[in-house]
């Protein structure tokens, strides 16, 4: 008989689901801190240096995801270090380091044998989430909750402002480092479920929908984990059915969720206004 | 021993000299306001005596210890001039804007606690915003974002105060109740306040001391001996915007 949670039967949804919701957490807890910080562009960014990190790990022959975080961290300070002293032409130095980065990936792509494998990076393949993609996702997503919960007023501070952050003693510059670190890694992990093309919406789109609605910053972080997840979850069931990418139909889905809110607050408004 | 003293300090940006040789001496509990026109040097002064530049000459004391020295910030309370510029749309409530000041007094988890929340209370009390606690700072007037922005300055009880223009777009009313709230604070908890303003009339009627900033000199005064006339007369000469004396 086939039941409503067939998907569950299978082991590689099993790890998938797993490694979605770890990623689904860990990308709008990141994503908040970002958006709000008119950042989103660098989440965008990394994405691109990930791919390169994945490139150069299928030329080399190693684990993709592992050269894909140490890429994506060396080109997470080298934007910190750009922001800070190109302060005017942040945005600048973020397009040069995207070009670069895909630039590099392409050269490598191209120079590598194993380049067929390279469109599970760029789409996410639930298919291919192994055991070890889930020994790695679980421990580094456990690490960025507790950096974040430990951290969690300091980088509020950042977000509402960054230049009177040092005034109540926030460690301006270190927390800077370990937030790029951070962001680096999410987006590295959330390469094998939504593929390094969509990443940057998986950070950015449960963000906007849950600050249409939210009374507080800590309301913001609880509903954009809300929609992340609900997206995370119908996406790869939905993936699952109709047999379609992981990545876009996760995405999709939070789009859809995005819509639902924007229409819900619009009449919700109009309904307050005739009170 | 003086509160603050600033003794020959001169600060030059890039090449541009901002002050040259300002010296200036405050007591604890004063009142001081800098006033002249923009470029004159206020707000450099304001930023060196926090640390936040360092002068190319002289040196600036804070109870007897050089500012360069002072490791616990929370001992200023500063309220710059972009204090009002930040995202209005940002998801904040006023206990989350007040409690993050007190930062350095979390414990090892960066989170606010029980006694944090009474300090955050006690401080919302001071600017009459008890009431506000769990309001969005986006959804609040201009006015009320400004007490918010004292109160979160007070959250951890400095000794001295800075501020720069903070009256800046903000309705008469607004000024008055603001005026109130910072008068309270200086006469019945003794702290010192330093506060940068355009507005020479209201300001020398709360002020006890007034400093006038030319060029990157400073001029200190006592307001009672402060001669109006003859500020107007650099203001006239400096084309700033004159504001008519009433006689009171």
């Amino acid at each position: 008989m086939v039941t409503a949670v067939e998907f569950l039967n299978y082991t590689f949804m099993q790890r998938a689901l797993l490694a979605g919701n770890m990623v689904g957490v860990i990308a709008p807890l990141v994503g908040v801190f970002l958006s709000l910080r008119r950042l989103s562009l660098i989440g965008h960014t990394l994405s691109h240096v990930a791919l390169a990190g994945v490139a150069l790990g299928l030329f080399l022959g190693f684990f993709p995801v592992y050269t894909a975080i140490i890429v994506s961290i060396i080109a997470a300070l080298a934007i910190e270090k750009l922001r800070r002293d190109y302060r005017d032409y942040a945005e600048l130095s973020l397009a040069i380091i995207l070009a670069a980065g895909l630039g590099l990936a392409t050269i490598l792509i191209s120079a590598s044998r194993q380049s067929a494998g390279i469109h599970s990076y760029l789409f996410g393949s639930i298919s291919l989430v192994g055991t070890r993609d889930i020994y790695m996702i679980l421990p580094l997503a456990l690490v960025i909750i507790a950096v974040i919960l430990k951290y969690y007023y300091g980088f509020f501070y950042l977000a509402f402002n960054e230049n009177e952050a040092w005034l109540a003693g926030v460690p301006v510059r270190a927390l800077n480092i370990v937030f790029m670190v951070i962001v680096s890694i999410t987006v590295a992990l959330a390469i094998r479920v939504v593929g390094t093309l969509l990443i940057a919406s998986l950070i950015t789109i449960p963000v906007a929908a849950g600050i249409q609605i939210a009374w507080s910053f800590k309301s913001t972080i609880w509903l954009s984990l809300f929609f992340s997840l609900m997206a995370v979850n119908l996406g790869l069931i939905f993936s699952f059915y109709y047999n379609l990418a992981p990545g876009g139909t996760i995405i999709m889905a939070g789009v859809v969720i995005l819509l639902l809110v924007l229409t819900g607050k619009k009449v919700w408004l109009l309904f307050q206004q005739k009170i | 021993m003086s509160f603050l003293k600033v003794e020959g300090v001169s600060f030059a940006y890039r090449k541009e000299q901002a002050l040259n040789q300002v010296s200036l001496e405050l007591k604890q509990g004063d009142f001081a306001a800098f006033i002249g026109p923009n470029g004159s040097g206020k707000s450099t002064l304001l930023k060196l005596i926090l640390g936040y530049l360092k002068p190319t000459r002289g040196r600036i004391m804070l109870k007897g210890q050089p500012v360069e020295d002072i490791m616990d910030w929370s001992r200023v309370g500063y309220i710059s001039q972009q204090v009002k510029d930040f995202n209005q749309s940002f998801p904040a409530t006023v206990r989350e804007i007040v409690g993050s000041n007190l930062y350095s007094k979390m414990g090892m988890i960066k989170f606010l606690n029980q006694e944090l929340e009474k300090k955050i209370c006690r401080s919302l009390e001071l600017v009459e915003m008890d009431g506000f606690i769990n309001r969005k700072i986006g959804n609040l007037s201009s006015g009320q974002q400004q007490r918010i922005f004292i109160a979160r300055l007070m959250v951890n009880d400095p000794e001295l105060i800075l501020l720069d223009e903070p009256l800046a777009g903000i309705d008469i009313r607004a000024q008055d109740d603001f005026y109130r709230i910072i008068a309270n604070i200086n006469q019945e908890l003794n702290k010192t306040v330093i506060m940068v303003s355009h507005d020479i009339q209201v300001i020398s009627k709360h002020a006890n001391k007034i400093v006038c900033f030319e060029d990157g000199r400073a001029y200190p005064h006592c307001s009672q001996e402060f001669s109006y006339d003859d500020y107007i007369h650099e203001l006239r000469r400096t084309n700033l915007r004159i504001i008519p004396r009433h006689d009171h």
